[in-house]
């Protein structure tokens, strides 16, 4: 029998999980999205709906496990139009979702790097458990690296004691590689 | 016992700066200056300039030393990233590394571990970036990888626009499978 599938509804450009039990559910297996003004929840102790930004949903839709509609039409949103949507609202989105599943489906829990001022954080086993998680920018082989931007990537490494990572995606051959920055003290 | 200061002298040549006399060629040699050739140790602008800086050198030329802003200026003729290749050879060498000319990637040199001059090969490979400037993703990585075949660690030395050199250790990972 096929899972039965989540129920999401996009909301300007979110993805809103309004059932408190599928909230739990989805956050509890993976860490994916955060309960609604609970910046820091403990387990699934909370009573609140899941929001998930639109890489997370878009996972979850690849997988097959979650269903998305629009909150104001009530319509399905096809996986095409996601993508779409993804796509206007992310710069490389096809190259940051590659990372991104590329590491959730060796076991990381991923989640959003703003806070870092980056990409993704990488977690071995989850937000507030390992307390280093790598910080990963998603860059192109084409595209150019300033001086400023390794000093600021190493600088980040050291002051918050993690391990920054540029993640070269070479998207049309699939392939991902990680190259890692770490302050020299000669 | 006495110290000696005495100032070793080199004189000017087409392809760096030449010491004839014998045993300053082996005292510079032990301490990782120069390369041996057919008419004396011939040392790169950047350990010229190095050596002069610290008192322990003077270029002579038609009877007369040379400043350290004359030798400057012909090694700027020769390579106009020698200011900046001074500016890393003082800095490693100043942090007690002996460092030699590198293998072409952009201004480099190879480095050896403190103490390994003379018995080991050179442990690191140290690549300059100048602030303001910008490096292509795809050719830092393939430095990356190249230097690492080589067995040797890549370093980008990262000048800031007053001089001062930051150093990153770059490396390939890879996340292993935690399932």
């Amino acid at each position: 029998m096929p899972n039965k599938l989540f129920k999401g509804e996009l909301v300007e450009n979110r993805i809103v999980i309004w059932d408190i039990e599928e909230s739990k559910r989805i956050f509890g297996d993976g860490y994916f999205g955060k309960p609604l003004g609970v910046p820091k929840p403990k387990g699934t102790d909370f009573d609140a709906p899941l929001i998930l930004d639109l890489i997370e949903g878009y996972y979850l839709v690849s997988e097959k496990k979650l269903a998305i509609r629009d909150l104001v039409s009530g319509k399905a949103i096809s996986k095409k139009r996601l993508v779409e949507k993804c796509e206007s609202e992310y710069m490389l989105f096809k190259e940051k979702f590659l990372v991104y599943k590329e590491l959730r489906s060796r076991g990381y829990i991923v989640t959003p790097g703003i806070k870092f001022g980056s990409d993704f954080a990488v977690y071995e086993q989850g937000p507030g458990i390992d307390h280093a998680p790598y910080i990963i920018q998603v860059m192109v082989p084409q595209a150019n690296l300033t001086a400023t931007g390794i000093v600021l990537a190493g600088r980040l490494a050291t002051t918050v004691k993690k391990k920054f990572l540029i993640a070269v995606v070479n998207y049309s051959q699939e392939d991902v590689e990680f190259l890692s920055f770490e302050w020299w003290r000669a | 016992m006495e110290e000696t200061t005495d100032i070793i002298q080199a004189i000017e040549s087409n392809k760096g700066f030449l010491i004839k006399d014998k045993d300053s060629r082996q005292e510079l040699k032990i301490r990782g200056f120069g390369e041996g050739k057919k008419h004396g140790l011939l040392l790169r602008d950047y350990e010229a300039l190095y050596l002069i800086y610290s008192s322990k050198l003077d270029v002579i030329k038609d009877d007369k030393k040379l400043t350290f802003n004359d030798v400057l200026q012909t090694a700027l003729i020769r390579d106009e990233h020698a200011w900046t290749k001074f500016l890393i050879y003082k800095d490693i060498r100043t942090r007690g590394y002996v460092a030699k000319e590198g293998f072409g990637f952009g201004a480099d040199f190879r480095v050896y571990d403190k103490g390994n001059f003379g018995s080991k090969a050179a442990k690191y490979i140290v690549f300059a970036m100048n602030e303001g400037n910008e490096i292509n993703i795809k050719s830092l990585t393939d430095s990356v990888k190249q230097i690492s075949r080589m067995g040797k660690v890549p370093i980008i030395a990262v000048v800031e626009r007053r001089g001062e050199v930051i150093y990153y250790h770059l490396s390939k990972s890879h996340f292993r499978e935690l399932r």
